[in-house]
């Protein structure tokens, strides 16, 4: 373990010069700073499809933004909309901290959202004549005026870290300059109905970590992050991501696919496990998730794991489909920027069974030099990444 | 405008074996009996996933892939709108009888990924995996696991592809084709390789006046010409386009 720490090879990292995001706590870092720290995201009842016959009403949704003519949840426009915003501010934070304009992009999309049936609505227009397909009404993910590459990533709920990922790669093989990796999704009823009858959604949201946890409830978000080779003056860096698909079932994070994929995170940023000062879980309070996720980081972090601050964002922002990824990496990253580890919101009431460990509630003795994100997907992705203060 | 980097890679991962499959298939219907609907066929779990599942195994035997060294290889998958059978299903039973009559399991198939976790978990794959999606997704999976090779990150990759275009109308009957195809790569070989990827796709800005005019988003298309030009054992490379990206296939013999 020590080598690793002494000789670490850092060809291989990646800065983060640039974050721009829309999530339930409105738009930009410190907005999503303040609710991930005292709460306050913006949850509702669902008013653009009919909830009424589902158990679990509420969701997350991206306050309004004050801009003229922003399409409403439910409306075609949505999706791109979120993406053209955060990709935005993401780039124009790049631009200002590099100095470095018009530089060759590529745009790496994690998303759950492929563009087909979102609603009962779409459905009916397509029977009836109305229109041409039943789909989501939209075409391109890029935004107005972007000429750059496209990549989509659709990793399910580890969409946004799959893309993270995949944009490392592009950086570290040459292939792009800078890569802007967004994970984006709305609230559609097709997913919020599929995801109920899968008895997914809990009524009460999510409550990672707690003894009365129950499932999740869904966000909408749109979280963007720059990447490029090397930037003096970095949020942080991506040292480096690992995948896994291992598992026994499509439905249930399994406890050695996810060791996997932290394993392979850990072996790719050169990073060993006793250095990891700070865990973004993907905890999204599921009863089985959240025991198979403890269990993975118990098994490759061994006796360090009660003294790692292990954090899930989703109390706070709710699950954010295929932006959680990129959401909770740009907490990991302000995190380790900020040198403050902020607590799980909600943890009256834990689970017993986790009151050995620090799930964010005490200040670490020192700040976090290292941090890393998990996120798992249904159809068994597991990924994790990993991000240092220095390269 | 887009320019790319100097240094492209020359690297090279090798075709270990393809797998091609096209049947018209028909979304099964949905039972005008309420009470059949949680028991009925689902189009991405019954029709689509187990002709991919096939295609795969397909692809592993002509590699020479044994079931126990396939938990080693990643697996990346490209697929445009291949699962919106599974979107129409759940909108079309809202749309009438309601939630509760949602098959649960429905959602398992929903998204894109679903095809990638079937061959992860079905075929005992336990690398990287990643799903890809859009018109470019087939070149782009393509060219993105030749990179898991070449920069040694997995050592064998099965790429997969499913493309099943919707029907024309609600209720239509018509059988429409659904294109299954495999291949896998791997670090060494005689056979011909992929190479030069050029990720461009997705946006109508960066496709405009690359691809023809037959570019529909079958993700398929480029494995099936890239099958047939291993099977030709043709002396001469090409380029692979889709959807704005483009690969190229470089012949073999020359490792």
């Amino acid at each position: 373990m020590n080598t690793a720490r002494r000789g670490r090879d850092t060809a291989r990292s990646v800065a983060v010069t640039g974050l721009g995001v829309l999530s339930p706590g409105g738009r930009g870092t410190d907005a999503l700073w303040r609710v991930c720290e005292r709460g306050g995201a913006a949850f509702r009842t669902v008013e653009h499809f009919d909830v009424s016959r589902t158990g679990a009403r509420v969701a997350g949704f991206v306050p309004d933004t004050g801009d003229a003519d922003t399409p409403a949840p439910g409306q075609p426009g949505r999706l791109p909309y979120l993406l053209h915003r955060a990709t935005s501010d993401a780039l124009a934070d790049a631009e200002a901290r590099t100095g470095r304009r018009r530089v060759p992009t590529a745009l790496v999309v994690g998303t759950t959202d492929s563009g087909g049936c979102p609603s009962a609505a779409a459905w009916r227009a397509w029977r009836d004549g109305r229109a041409p397909a039943a789909d989501a009404g939209w075409t391109p993910y890029a935004a107005p005026g972007w000429d750059g590459p496209v990549i989509r990533v659709g990793n399910a709920s580890a969409a946004g870290a799959t893309a993270l990922g995949v944009g490392a790669d592009l950086v570290r093989d040459g292939l792009a300059e800078r890569v802007l990796v967004c994970g984006v999704d709305t609230v559609t009823e097709t997913a919020f109905q599929g995801l109920a009858s899968l008895r997914t959604l809990s009524p009460r949201g999510c409550r990672p970590f707690s003894a009365r946890r129950s499932g999740i409830r869904v966000s909408e978000c749109a979280a963007a992050v720059v990447l490029e080779r090397t930037a003096p003056d970095a949020h942080a860096h991506l040292r480096g991501w690992g995948s896994s698909n291992e598992a026994r079932q499509a439905a249930r994070p399994d406890v050695e696919g996810l060791a996997k994929a932290v394993r392979r995170a850990l072996r790719d940023a050169r990073t060993a496990p006793d250095e990891l000062g700070y865990v973004n879980a993907h905890a999204a309070g599921t009863r089985h998730g959240d025991v198979a996720e403890l269990h993975a980081l118990a098994e490759v972090l061994g006796d360090h794991l009660p003294r790692v601050p292990v954090v899930s964002s989703k109390a706070a922002l709710g699950h954010c489909q295929g932006a959680a990824g990129t959401v909770e990496a740009i907490v990991t990253v302000l995190t380790l920027a900020r040198g403050q580890v902020l607590p799980t919101l909600g943890l009256a009431d834990r689970d017993p069974r986790w009151h050995h460990l620090n799930l964010g509630e005490q200040s670490p003795g020192s700040p976090p030099e290292t941090g890393m994100t998990i996120s798992c997907g249904l159809g068994g992705s597991n990924v994790a990444v990993v991000f240092g203060r220095a390269a | 405008m887009w320019r790319w980097c100097s240094a492209v890679r020359r690297d090279i991962a090798r075709i270990a074996g393809t797998a091609v499959r096209s049947t018209p298939r028909r979304i099964p219907p949905t039972p005008a009996d309420t009470t059949e609907l949680p028991r009925m066929p689902l189009a991405v779990r019954d029709v689509l996933g187990p002709q991919l599942l096939a295609t795969a195994r397909e692809a592993l035997d002509a590699a020479g892939v044994t079931p126990e060294e396939a938990r080693e290889l990643g697996c990346v998958t490209a697929s445009h709108r291949a699962t919106d059978a599974t979107s129409a299903y759940i909108a079309e039973v809202l749309a009438g009888p309601g939630p509760r009559w949602l098959a649960p399991e429905c959602f398992l198939h929903y998204s894109p990924h679903s095809l990638t976790g079937r061959l992860c978990i079905e075929l005992g794959l336990d690398g990287t995996a990643v799903t890809l999606t859009g018109p470019a997704g087939g070149v782009d999976a393509l060219g993105y696991a030749a990179g898991m090779i070449t920069s040694g990150r997995c050592a064998r990759v099965l790429v997969a592809t499913a493309h099943w275009p919707s029907p024309a109308g609600p209720g239509d009957a018509t059988p429409t084709p659904l294109n299954t195809a495999a291949v896998v790569l791997g670090p060494d070989g005689e056979g011909g390789g992929v190479t030069d990827w050029r990720p461009g796709g997705g946006h109508p800005a960066v496709r405009a006046g690359r691809d023809t005019p037959a570019d529909d988003g079958d993700t398929s298309a480029p494995f099936a010409v890239l099958a047939d030009w291993y099977a030709r054992r043709s002396p001469d490379g090409i380029e692979l386009r889709g959807g704005g990206s483009r690969v190229a296939l470089v012949p073999g013999g020359t490792a």
